[in-house]
């Protein structure tokens, strides 16, 4: 490991220190790695984030956020450009604002291409394609029909490509043509045969049966009629049965689902039962014992509205940009990590006038946990009281508030 | 008596090594034999306890030893008093931290 490579995990864990200190703590921890032989390096280093974290916790929170209002002020704020940048990032807008009609998929198993011409809808609203026909390296390829480009809304641009259009997937864009910007229009060979590249769909959105990330539109006389694959059609309601006469008498039902995901109302329940799912872990759901406040919950309601569409749309802004492909993961982690921060923040509040509470003290000794009560105590510096939190946490030691009477404020 | 049960094993022979040793970081890790990870961690919260304060040593002496200046620790009143107090608590520090020292060397 080289001396960069060491420095580069001081930098990294000099993130978690507040900026005002930052350069003090990373030149100590510098110093101290000149002294260090090679092999023990990255373990010093690794050292090093433990204090950062260490160094954090006890920095004293950021002003702007000690008040409730400036605190709700500046979620406000936060939320306001997740939307705004939601509504103005191409893959956040698809994702959450698209209007995508209802789209019918027919189940995979017995459509041939001669079933697929019996479908109940007029012809520019039904597609077929087929399996996996060619392999371009890794790129899997399948002939689909060309009425496939009117499901897609194509524009009529895409129909007098000079080869046999080709539609790719988000994937197989960034893998196969390393996310090329001109990439429509873009001359290629799939099978042998001459293929433009027409349009790049994505992954989320329009999601097609099957292992094919590349569809090649062929004109219907060229499809196998024989051949069996998916038939996917633009219909009017979101489920249908469809029944179909076969070639050889017998008769097949199918049912038509909807393709397209329903994008904010399933990003959002999804992210709720799995952050519930999860939170448990991370923290706890109680709030500590406060006398009844509405003032207080209707601030724990105001955070939970206002965080909701940071992590629900601010996540989907900032990794659609990085990384589209691991954005729904990033959602529910920012999700969790938000929520944790809610319930975090509203247990460190006054109860009475919703300001952070301070000068964290350690109160008691370690040595005597079991017989002596042992943890931090914060204060209110408008003297409404102080909290106690037990550092040894169990169902008989929940985080106390001792209010303070008017005699104590000659102290304030 | 109350900063005597405050303080851990571990702060106890920091402070020890601190007042045994040279009184930078490196060297407290190497006498007491603790990692980074923990070492430094303690030193801030001691600190903040006002049982230690640091100090950057010259520049100038750092750069005629052709090293990186060094951030000296040294035992306040009250810290003096507290390691006082922890050897009466845990005898075999006081062994146990010039032990280290003299094994490294």
């Amino acid at each position: 490991m080289t001396r960069r490579f060491h420095l580069a995990l001081l930098r990294a864990a000099s993130l978690a220190v507040r900026a005002a200190e930052r350069e003090e703590w990373i030149a100590e921890w510098r110093a101290e790695l000149w002294y260090v032989t090679p092999w023990r390096r990255t373990a010093f280093c690794l050292g090093a984030f433990r204090d950062a974290f260490c160094v954090r916790r006890h920095a004293p929170a950021p002003v702007h956020l000690q008040s409730p209002w400036e605190c709700l002020g500046v979620l406000a704020v936060l939320a306001a450009l997740s939307v705004f940048f939601a509504l103005q990032l191409p893959l956040p807008r698809e994702m959450f604002f698209s209007r995508t009609l209802p789209v019918g998929l027919v189940s995979v198993s017995g459509i041939s291409f001669d079933n697929y011409r019996q479908f109940p809808a007029a012809r520019s609203n039904v597609a077929f394609f087929g399996p996996v026909r060619f392999r371009e390296g890794n790129l899997p390829v399948a002939l689909a029909s060309r009425t496939l480009l009117d499901l897609l809304h194509l524009p009529a641009t895409a129909r007098d490509a000079a080869a046999a259009p080709l539609v790719l997937t988000l994937t197989a864009w960034h893998r196969n043509f390393a996310s090329d910007p001109h990439i429509v229009g873009r001359r290629t060979t799939v099978g042998g045969h001459p293929a433009q590249v027409v349009a790049v769909i994505s992954d989320r959105v329009w999601r097609l049966p099957g292992s094919a990330e590349a569809w090649l539109l062929a004109d219907e006389p060229d499809l196998d009629t024989q051949s069996v694959g998916y038939v996917v059609a633009r219909l009017p309601s979101r489920t249908i049965h469809v029944t179909i006469h076969r070639a050889d008498g017998g008769i097949a039902a199918f049912t038509c689902l909807p393709l397209a995901e329903p994008g904010l109302l399933f990003s959002f329940l999804l992210m709720m039962a799995v952050s519930a799912a999860i939170l448990p872990a991370v923290t706890r759901f109680s709030l500590g014992e406060y006398p009844p406040s509405f003032r207080r919950w209707a601030f724990l309601a105001a955070k939970i509205i206002l965080v909701i569409p940071i992590v629900l749309f601010g996540s989907c802004d900032v990794f659609s940009l990085i990384a589209p492909a691991v954005q729904p993961h990033a959602m529910i982690v920012v999700s969790v990590i938000g929520f944790r921060w809610i319930l975090v923040d509203q247990r460190r509040r006054c109860p009475v006038c919703l300001r952070v509470l301070t000068h964290p003290t350690p109160i008691g000794e370690p040595s005597r946990t079991l017989l002596e009560w042992y943890g931090t105590e914060l204060l209110c510096t408008r003297g409404h009281g102080l909290l106690h939190v037990p550092e040894v946490r169990a169902s008989y030691t929940e985080q106390r508030w001792l209010r303070l009477d008017s005699s104590w404020s000659s102290l304030f | 008596m109350a900063i005597e049960t405050r303080l851990s094993h571990t702060a106890a022979m920091i402070l020890q090594a601190i007042e045994a040793g040279d009184g930078y970081g490196f060297s407290v890790m190497e006498m007491t034999g603790l990692p980074s990870g923990t070492v430094y961690p303690a030193m801030r919260r001691l600190e903040r306890d006002e049982l230690i304060r640091s100090q950057w040593e010259k520049a100038s002496i750092a750069e005629a030893e052709l090293r990186p200046a060094r951030k000296y620790y040294k035992l306040t009143r009250a810290g003096k008093a507290a390691l006082e107090a922890s050897q009466k608590r845990y005898p075999l520090i006081a062994k146990l931290v010039p032990a280290a020292r003299t094994e490294d060397a």
